[in-house]
């Protein structure tokens, strides 16, 4: 039931009930009152007729009494204008006449019968001049009773009036009972009321007080001022017991809430702490209802993802690297920015150094290690070599020994070289001028040679001739027919000769081309000579120099090899030093080599590109 | 009397530990508070911090909330590594960690006075019936 309904039940209903009960009481105080007017009226009338009775007893006893005593009275009234005239007539005309039951209508018609007799007879008694004794005896005889008639009429209608007033008075009484019974039902059911109602607000008081707690509860669990929240308890369906069910409801879906961003915020937390720790392979599996708290956790996703990815290939990278595998580079995303790509730029600088270094370092191991074996092998040699010369000094030794007898007996050959030197020079000369005129004399040959090809070339061309002569004449011959035969045959014979001639001509030139062909060897050999002669003067005199040189060289020689004696002497020393040093160098050498072997064998190692 | 420490208005312990309770990582605040280092919690079970005067039944709950894969909440008593202690508000989440195993995920704010208080009194009865 809701509010409104338990006030407008409470209040609406205390309102509507004592309205009604007042109306009812109204009512009834109206009908009473109107009943207790005519119970007035009623008393009004029957006083009237009492004392309309009483007023005709006494009318009677003083009428009773006047003729008793024989007096006469007087009268003026009639049965109209008397009292009970006044009253009668009109009552016979009201409707209250009309309805009165009939036998009290019929007492009330006696009634005024017998009072218009009584009238009668009294004024006629009244009008006569002196006392009449029939009539005073009439009178006395009837009016008793004329007046026990109307009595009686008066009566009955005073007896139904009367009872009237009975039944009113016993309405009246009922009616009362009826306010009385009101009232009482008006105070239980607002006591009923007063009660329930009481009830009500206590009950809305406490649910308030409820709701007022539960809200406060609800706020301080809001602002966090407690940690835990229990729903609120509000009996009953009314708009609080509504009310606290929707905060119910929101207390759970808040509490649902806050849980959810906990849980999200606690996996920040872990998972911010483990980023600052280095760890960055984690994510924020939780999800909020609230957009600011989700775009957070997605946000950080987001990011973790990123460095994570640029990180794992940082790491896989720099790994590479100290595997000395120098190839790949970390491929740099373009949204990257500052110091996450200084960093990639850096490594892949360094990368690029690296190789480039270990580019260089194979290179140059592979020459080192070139050199060195070359070295290794030069320094064995020239280890050999200097034991080898050690040995060869000695022998040196013995050698400096000849070659200063040499080089005397060199002195001395180089003086008789030189005589020999001026002979050849002589003989050369007269080689030379033999060989120009051998020269000049071929030359004579080729011009003789050429005045006999000219001869052969006439010779030639009179055989060609000849021939053509010899064959004009067979041709002649032929034409003088069997006269002409004898001279054919000479034309023939001509005609051989020709030929003959031609052939030897042709022989002739044969020989002297060849005769000109060695004319030319011949010129060329003697050219050639005097060119060797000219040569050999050139070097001969050369060698005759020499020859002075070397007898003034041997002289110094003599001074330089007893300085080589001397230097061979230290050369020995030096050259054992040497053997020595060789070998240590060779060691060296070896080590170099090693050293450079592995210096190779690690710059392969490494992959670059 | 050992000493009571009482976390600040914006302290947040957050813990992960696996399926069988064993710690894999702690925050700061959590370690400060507990007076270890990160070192000495992690593989540790997460009774490390357990405190004498908590019921049984408070983590039979607790235990009985999380298998089901509901959220547990709850005061408890921790003890920090030196002897003394500290009263927090927890809420156990299962949650699956970074490498994608069941664990749980716990998450301690401070409670109000007034609830220690409560809670001070209401662990020392169920103590009793223990």
């Amino acid at each position: 039931m809701s509010i409104k309904q338990k006030l407008f039940m409470s209040i609406g209903g205390l309102f509507g009930i004592s309205i009604v009960l007042i109306l009812s009481m109204a009512l009834s105080s109206t009908i009473l009152v109107g009943q207790l007017h005519d119970f007035e009226t009623l008393a009004v009338k029957i006083e009237k007729n009492q004392k309309l009775i009483i007023a005709h007893e006494k009318f009677m006893e003083k009428m009773n009494s006047t003729l008793l005593k024989n007096q006469k009275y007087r009268s003026s009234s009639t049965h109209t204008t008397c009292v009970l005239g006044k009253w009668l007539y009109p009552f016979f005309k009201t409707d209250e006449y009309k309805n009165l039951p009939s036998p009290i209508q019929m007492k009330l018609q006696v009634l005024e019968k017998n009072h218009k007799k009584l009238h009668a007879i009294s004024h006629k008694y009244a009008q006569s001049d002196s006392v009449d004794t029939v009539l005073r005896n009439d009178l006395i005889n009837t009016a008793p009773l004329l007046f026990k008639d109307i009595i009686i009429g008066l009566e009955a209608y005073n007896n139904l009036l009367l009872k009237k007033e009975k039944q009113i008075a016993e309405t009246a009484d009922f009616e009362v009972f009826i306010i009385y019974i009101l009232i009482a039902i008006l105070a239980i059911i607002t006591l009923l009321i007063g009660f329930f109602g009481t009830r009500t607000a206590l009950n809305l008081a406490k649910s308030i007080k409820i709701f007022h707690t539960g809200l406060n509860n609800f706020f301080d669990f809001i602002n966090r001022k407690v940690s835990s929240l229990q729903p609120m308890y509000v009996k009953g369906d009314d708009e609080i017991a509504i009310m606290s069910q929707g905060v119910n409801k929101n207390i759970e879906i808040v509490s649902k809430e806050i849980q959810d961003d906990m849980k999200v915020m606690g996996e920040v937390v872990i998972t911010l702490d483990k980023v600052e720790q280095g760890i960055y392979g984690c994510q924020i599996k939780s999800h909020s209802k609230n957009p600011m708290v989700e775009t957070l956790a997605s946000t950080i996703n987001k990011m973790l993802s990123v460095i994570n990815e640029d990180m794992s290939q940082l790491r896989s990278r720099l790994e590479e690297y100290g595997n000395n595998d120098f190839r790949n580079k970390v491929s740099i995303s373009p949204k990257l920015k500052e110091d996450m790509l200084a960093v990639m730029q850096s490594v892949n600088i360094l990368g690029d150094s690296l190789s480039t270094s270990a580019k260089a370092n194979l290179n140059n191991g592979r020459h080192l290690e070139k050199s060195s074996s070359t070295m290794s092998h030069s320094v064995n040699n020239l280890a050999n070599k200097a034991n080898q010369q050690a040995a060869s000094l000695e022998e040196t030794a013995a050698a400096v020994e000849e070659i200063t007898s040499i080089t005397r007996n060199n002195a001395n050959n180089a003086s008789q070289m030189s005589q020999l030197g001026s002979k050849v020079n002589k003989a050369v000369s007269d080689g030379m001028i033999l060989a120009n005129q051998t020269s000049q004399a071929m030359d004579s040959i080729n011009e003789q040679v050429s005045a006999i090809n000219e001869a052969i070339t006439v010779i030639d061309q009179i055989s060609f001739q000849t021939n053509i002569l010899s064959l004009n004449a067979a041709v002649e011959a032929a034409t003088a027919g069997e006269a002409g035969k004898g001279f054919a045959v000479v034309a023939q014979e001509v005609r051989n000769l020709a030929s003959r001639s031609a052939e030897a001509a042709k022989e002739i030139k044969t020989l002297v081309e060849n005769a000109a062909t060695k004319a030319n060897e011949g010129k060329k050999v003697s050219d050639e000579m005097i060119q060797g002669y000219e040569t050999l003067n050139t070097n001969t005199s050369e060698t005759i120099h020499l020859i002075e040189d070397v007898s003034a060289a041997s002289k110094e020689q003599m001074t330089g090899i007893e300085q080589i004696n001397d230097s061979v002497t230290m050369l020995d020393r030096v050259t054992q030093e040497n053997a020595h040093e060789s070998d240590a160098v060779a060691q060296i050498a070896h080590d170099v080599s090693k050293l450079a072997n592995e210096l190779v064998s690690d710059a392969s190692s490494k992959k670059f590109n | 009397m050992k000493k009571e420490l009482v976390l600040d208005e914006f302290a947040f312990l957050v813990s992960e530990t696996d399926s069988k309770g064993i710690i894999r990582f702690a925050n700061d605040d959590f370690c400060k508070i507990a007076g270890y280092n990160l070192e000495e919690l992690i593989g540790q079970p997460h009774s490390i911090v357990r405190h004498n005067d908590m019921p049984k039944a408070a983590f039979k709950s607790l235990w009985d909330t999380v298998k089901k894969g509901d959220v547990w909440t709850g005061y408890v008593k921790n003890a920090t590594k030196n002897g003394g202690y500290y009263w927090v508000y927890g809420t156990v989440f299962p949650f699956d960690n970074s490498d994608g195993e069941q664990g749980y995920l716990s998450c301690r704010r401070k409670p109000s006075p007034q609830e220690i208080i409560d809670h001070e009194v209401l662990y020392k009865e169920w103590k009793k019936s223990e």
